[in-house]
Parts: C-alpha cells; sequence; structure tokens
C-alpha cells in the first residue's frame, strides 16, 4: 500500500526537476525590454515594429499589470523601459532611484461599452445590469471608472473587477457581463460599431496620466526608443489608438491623489 | 488581519468544503469505475476502452494551465452561450462571478487530486475481501459502507485533505471567472494578489505567510498520517 502515498512524491518531485528548467534568460545585450501595462501593449507593439524598421534593435515587450511590472523592477526585473498606466508607481519607482528618466506618453479614456445595444450617457445612468470594471484598488480605469459611477450616479446592481482592464474588457466581450467601463484605446483595437460605445467625458474622472520610466541600468538605446516615442508619427499612432497625448481636454494630474 | 481578509478566509474555507463535498459526491463513484479493470476480454473491451480514455481526462487538471480551464468556463458560462443560458434561465444568475460557478471551477480543477489517491486505494482492495462479504449476503451499499470505506480510508483522507487543500490554493481559474467580489468571490489567494498589486506588502505578508504555514502543516500531517498507517497499525 505504498502507491498512495508515492503518488504524492512523484508529484513534488515532478515539480522540483521541471521548475528550474523555466529559469531561463534570451536577450541579447544590444535588444531593448520593455515592461508594457495592459492596455497599451498592442499600441506598444506597433510603435516596436515602426522602431525595428528606422533603428534595426529588436524590443522585447512583456505585458503585465503596472503594479506586477513595479514588483517585477522592485526586485532586479531587466527591463529597459517601463510603459505604465498610471503615473504614481512611475514617481515611486524614481524617488527610490530606479530611474534615469520619467515622461507622460499618454492619458487614457475611459468609454462605457454595451454590446449590441446603443450607449450615451442616459443608457449609462440608467443602467442597473452587471458592469464589469478594472480593479480601482490598483488599475488606473478602474479607479476612473469608480469616479464616474459615482458621478452619474449609477445604479448598478454587481460590480465586478477585472485584474486589469484587458480582462474587463473579456467579461464584457465573453458576455458574462452586459456591460463595462473600459478603455477606448480596446474599443479600437476590437473595431468596435460607434454606436455600441460612449466615451466618457475626461473630466468625470481623475486624468488616466500614463507614464514611461527608462530603468537606470538600461541600454543606451532606451532613450532613443523614447525619442522614437514621441516623434509627430508616434504621437498620430497613439492618438489614433484611443488615447489623448497632450493633456487638452483633461487635467494634468499630479500623480499624488493616492 | 482586516475584516476584508477575514471575509476572504471564510469564503475560501467555505470554497474548499463545498468542492471538497462535491468532489465526495461525484468522485467516489467516479475512483470507484476507475478502479474496477475488467479480466475478461469479451465483456471487459467497452469498459476498459472508456477507462482508458476517461482517466487521462481526469488527469488533465495536473498539466493543463488553469487559465485553460478558466477561458473555457468563461465561454461555457457565457450567457450567449448553451451552458450559460441554461443556468441564467433557471436561476435568473449568471455561473460567473458567483460562488456556485468557482465550485464548478474548483471541482474540476481539484478533481485528479480527489480522484487518483482513492482510485489507487480501491484498486489495492483485496477482491477476495469483497467477494466474501457477497456471499455471506451484504447489499452492494452494505458492502461499500462496511467494507470498503474502512479499508480505503487512508485513500479518503489523503484525496480528502489534497482536494480541500488544493482548493484553498486555487488561483487562476477564480481570478479568470471570479471578478473580485467580496462576500463572493474574492478568495485569500485573490485578496493577496490584490494586496500585491496594490503594494500594500504589509497585508500581503499576513495572507502569504498564513497560506504557507497552512499548506505546510496540512502536507505534514498527510505525510505523517501516512507514514503511521504504512508502518502496520492500521487498526487504531
Amino acid at each position: 500500500m505504498t502507491s498512495s502515498n508515492g503518488w504524492i512524491r512523484r508529484k513534488v518531485l515532478i515539480a522540483g526537476v521541471l521548475i528550474p528548467l523555466f529559469v531561463h534568460s534570451s536577450c541579447y545585450a544590444d535588444d531593448l525590454r520593455i515592461g508594457v501595462a495592459s492596455n497599451f501593449r498592442s499600441t506598444l507593439e506597433q510603435i516596436a515594429t515602426g522602431f525595428k524598421l528606422a533603428h534595426n534593435i529588436e524590443v522585447e515587450v512583456s505585458a503585465a499589470s503596472t503594479g506586477a511590472l513595479f514588483a517585477q523592477v522592485k526586485s532586479g526585473a531587466p527591463f529597459d523601459i517601463l510603459f505604465a498606466a498610471d503615473s504614481i508607481r512611475p514617481a515611486l519607482l524614481e524617488s527610490e532611484g530606479h530611474t534615469r528618466l520619467r515622461r507622460t506618453y499618454a492619458y487614457g479614456q475611459l468609454v462605457f461599452w454595451t454590446p449590441g445595444k446603443p450607449a450615451n450617457e442616459t443608457t449609462l445612468k440608467q443602467y442597473k445590469g452587471t458592469m464589469a470594471i478594472a480593479n480601482p484598488r490598483h488599475a488606473p480605469y478602474g479607479k476612473a471608472a469608480t469616479d464616474t459611477l459615482e458621478l452619474m450616479q449609477v445604479k448598478s446592481d454587481r460590480v465586478v473587477y477585472g485584474t486589469n482592464i484587458a480582462q474587463a474588457f473579456n467579461f464584457v466581450r465573453t458576455g458574462n457581463a452586459p456591460a463595462g467601463l473600459i478603455a477606448l484605446s480596446q474599443i479600437k483595437y476590437m473595431n468596435v460599431p460607434a454606436i455600441e460605445f460612449w466615451v466618457v467625458p475626461p473630466e468625470s474622472y481623475a486624468p488616466i496620466e500614463q507614464q514611461l520610466v527608462v530603468l537606470k541600468n538600461a541600454s543606451m538605446n532606451a532613450e532613443l526608443f523614447v525619442a522614437y516615442t514621441f516623434d509627430p508619427g508616434t504621437t498620430r499612432l497613439i492618438e489614433k489608438s484611443g488615447y489623448l497625448v497632450s493633456d487638452t481636454g483633461n487635467q494634468p494630474g499630479t500623480g499624488a491623489d493616492r | 488581519m482586516t475584516d476584508s481578509d477575514l471575509v476572504s478566509l471564510w469564503l475560501t474555507l467555505k470554497l474548499a468544503g463545498a468542492t471538497t463535498l462535491v468532489l465526495i459526491v461525484l468522485g467516489t463513484p467516479l475512483a470507484w469505475w476507475l478502479s474496477q479493470r475488467s479480466h475478461s476480454s469479451e465483456r471487459g473491451w467497452l469498459r476498459n476502452t472508456l477507462q482508458n480514455i476517461v482517466e487521462p481526462l481526469v488527469a488533465l487538471p495536473i498539466v493543463l494551465p488553469p487559465t485553460v480551464v478558466g477561458f473555457y468556463l468563461l465561454l461555457a458560462f457565457s450567457p450567449n452561450n448553451l451552458p450559460g443560458e441554461l443556468w441564467q434561465s433557471a436561476t435568473g444568475t449568471t455561473l460567473a462571478f458567483s460562488f456556485y460557478g468557482l465550485v464548478v471551477g474548483s471541482a474540476i480543477y481539484s478533481l485528479p487530486f480527489y480522484v487518483q489517491p482513492l482510485q489507487v486505494a480501491f484498486s489495492a482492495l483485496q477482491r477476495e475481501l469483497i467477494e466474501a462479504a457477497a456471499t455471506l449476503g451484504a447489499s452492494p451499499l452494505d458492502r461499500f459502507f462496511s467494507l470498503i470505506v474502512p479499508l480505503s480510508r487512508r485513500g479518503f483522507i489523503i484525496a480528502i485533505c489534497l482536494s480541500f487543500a488544493h482548493t484553498v490554493g486555487e488561483f487562476g481559474i477564480v481570478l479568470m471567472i471570479g471578478g473580485n467580489l467580496p462576500d463572493e468571490t474574492r478568495v485569500l489567494s485573490i485578496a493577496l494578489f490584490d494586496h500585491v498589486e496594490a503594494l500594500d506588502y504589509g497585508k500581503a505578508h499576513v495572507l502569504a505567510g498564513g497560506l504557507l504555514g497552512f499548506s505546510f502543516v496540512t502536507l505534514f500531517l498527510l505525510y505523517a498520517v501516512d507514514r503511521r498507517w504504512q508502518n502496520g497499525t492500521r487498526t487504531t
């Protein structure tokens, strides 16, 4: 009767053998490693493609939540640049001496999305069902969403949280939540019909100021990438992707509101 | 521990308990069926083929990333698709973002941790003993509860402890289908993730350390019980 005990032991053994296999490194010194908040990922991938054509430098993009990226950088993840979804954590990294440059690259825009139904200010104010938003405790779009729900006095009976704005989007897209307050960039990326979404006026929420930081030990190519990001051609691409680039129509954030 | 973490703790225990109950009810007959290989080639062919297919199916959650299960569940739970539609017309709610949805997900995810140890225990039973009880007139249910269950109690304890502990340790599926609702789907692993994301390492340490301690103690006790029974002291 040793086999059920052996079964547990085998699992533990397997884990011990396999885990070290996943610890690897694969990047050349000249390549750039960029960590990006999930909402900006597709836009950054397009920028990276253009950058590679212009400068022949490979860019490796890792998407995660800003909080996860922040924790990774603090524990020594070898990123060159971080494109965060907020300005708080970039400022924190700067104050702790992890960075050599910090700059706002975009302002996120919040939209109300109801697939298959028209969306506008009235339908938002009268909405009563399940609403998907990003987690307001750590996702900037989530904070903007709760600001909006409060200001518009929406009486949604159940507000469900996605870990990040991408998950909130998926809750709506799969039909599990009939509506969501999500990012305009996602709507643009998925070519959602104009009737189904309504861009929430930026005055309704604290600005979603998205900042990038170049990390202290980054490759010299990092500044080249940042310059490319603020190139007028790239700026137009960022705007087309659903962001505001300058602070027009939006109060510049202080980054100190939390 | 904050109040909201206590709510998460209670929810986690409730989820692990409910999942284990579901597995006891559904997993026990499954483990029994899987343990009964037929030896006559004539009638046993179909049964053995079915078992050959079901056995790896049961083991799938061990190797599958929870995200695979979570993704399919998210689609299945959607009112746009049949299972979600049926649930919604029956209950008026959605399975996603609900405690019941988590029980479904956890039961699938912990299934091999319940079935496999039990299947091993059932296979090791002496057939002659059970056949003798049958000849003495014990009904199948009687044989199961007065003979098979006591003889396989080691398997039951391992199966129950592992599926309970594994459900406490579940994260990926809950993250994908839960929606992070306090009182409903924010279990401890999710609350911990939230604390880390919000850079609240103090609260994160409490939960992470607690879960680590719980898991170690569970496995420690499990091994201890297992050793004791193995050393021949099967009657207490």
